[in-house]
């Protein structure tokens, strides 16, 4: 048979998988790429002090060391062997590939409405982004990025862990 | 083509199989986790469209499971080896800019099964879908072998 024929018949089957992958697309829920910003936290009506500054989508590690005082928990998006070898102290493993068999389980014991810090090794690292997309999708609605990642965690010698403590 | 198989024709039978049981795999996997994928894609830092990462995360997995398909079934083989081929051609030079411009990503080719290529993109990813490419060549240009559609439809 003529190379042109199974060209011709080729470009059928990649255009079929157009056809079915569009399809697809209508029918799947929405595809979130990117977090939204954070919601503010509400402030409770008898607050007689400052009206706390809102934190954006990415904070930095000051911003980040302030949460963790006050018992945000902190959820860490690089791959689980690193994970293991260190990771913010109490923090819970959420990676992307987490996501695979839908919303992971761990992430039922975390409250929907309050702040959430995930991190990754900073620079480059999408991760925490993935992450925290899909966590939005998923109804969290104040999930912040510690943007310098766990290496500026390290090096301003905040606590840290190792172990599987927060695997699945 | 001559109805009784050749041994060579029994030897490319197995590639055939295991080829399109591979791809139909590697696109269940993705569609099991289609924003997991549309991540990955965007973690390559291709600087596409959203509407292009998205549409490709649907479109790409289901082209693999269709072609895959038609590779087992061993109907128009050498199409579906020829657009199977093209497409590791594209990944392994995706793979390739991803390694040369330093960028720490997932591959997410078979969901979180990447065996035998644990964490970020790197050379054993190129290896291994250039091995994928050998197969498809190889059943590009032998054909179905035996037990195929095609073949019973040429009797």
């Amino acid at each position: 048979m003529s190379c042109s024929k199974q060209i011709q018949r080729a470009a059928t089957l990649a255009l079929a998988g157009v056809v079915v992958g569009a399809a697809h697309s209508i029918i799947h829920d929405p595809i979130k790429l990117r977090p939204d910003a954070p919601l503010p936290m509400p402030v409770p009506a008898t607050s007689g002090g400052p009206v706390p500054q809102a934190l954006g989508l990415e904070i930095t590690l000051e911003q980040a060391w302030d949460l963790f005082g006050k018992g945000t928990p902190f959820v860490d998006a690089r791959r689980p062997e690193d994970y293991e070898s260190g990771h913010i102290e109490g923090a819970v493993w959420i990676a992307p590939e987490s996501f695979m068999g839908g919303l992971p389980e761990v992430a039922n014991f975390l409250d929907r409405e309050a702040p959430l810090v995930i991190y990754c090794t900073g620079g480059d690292c999408d991760a925490s982004h993935n992450v925290a997309a899909m966590l939005n999708q998923a109804g969290f609605k104040r999930c912040h990025i510690l943007k310098e990642g766990y290496p500026a965690w390290v090096a301003a010698g905040h606590p840290t862990a190792t172990g599987k403590g927060g695997m699945p | 083509m001559s109805d009784k198989p050749t041994a060579l024709g029994w030897l490319v039978f197995p590639l055939r199989l295991i080829l399109g049981g591979l791809f139909i795999l590697a696109g269940y996997l993705k569609l099991s986790a289609v924003p997991v994928f549309a991540g990955a894609i965007v973690g390559f830092k291709l600087n596409l469209p959203d509407h292009i990462v998205i549409g490709s995360a649907f479109v790409v997995p289901w082209v693999e499971i269709i072609a895959g398909a038609m590779l087992v079934l061993g109907l128009w083989t050498r199409a579906a080896a020829m657009l199977i081929g093209a497409l590791l051609v594209a990944f392994i030079a995706m793979l390739g800019s991803v390694i040369f411009r330093g960028i720490d990503a997932h591959c997410s080719c078979f969901g979180k099964f990447e065996f035998p290529c644990d964490g970020p993109i790197g050379w054993c990813h190129i290896i291994r879908n250039s091995v994928l490419l050998g197969m498809t060549v190889t059943v590009g240009a032998w054909g179905p072998g035996p037990l195929a559609i095609d073949r019973e439809s040429t009797k």
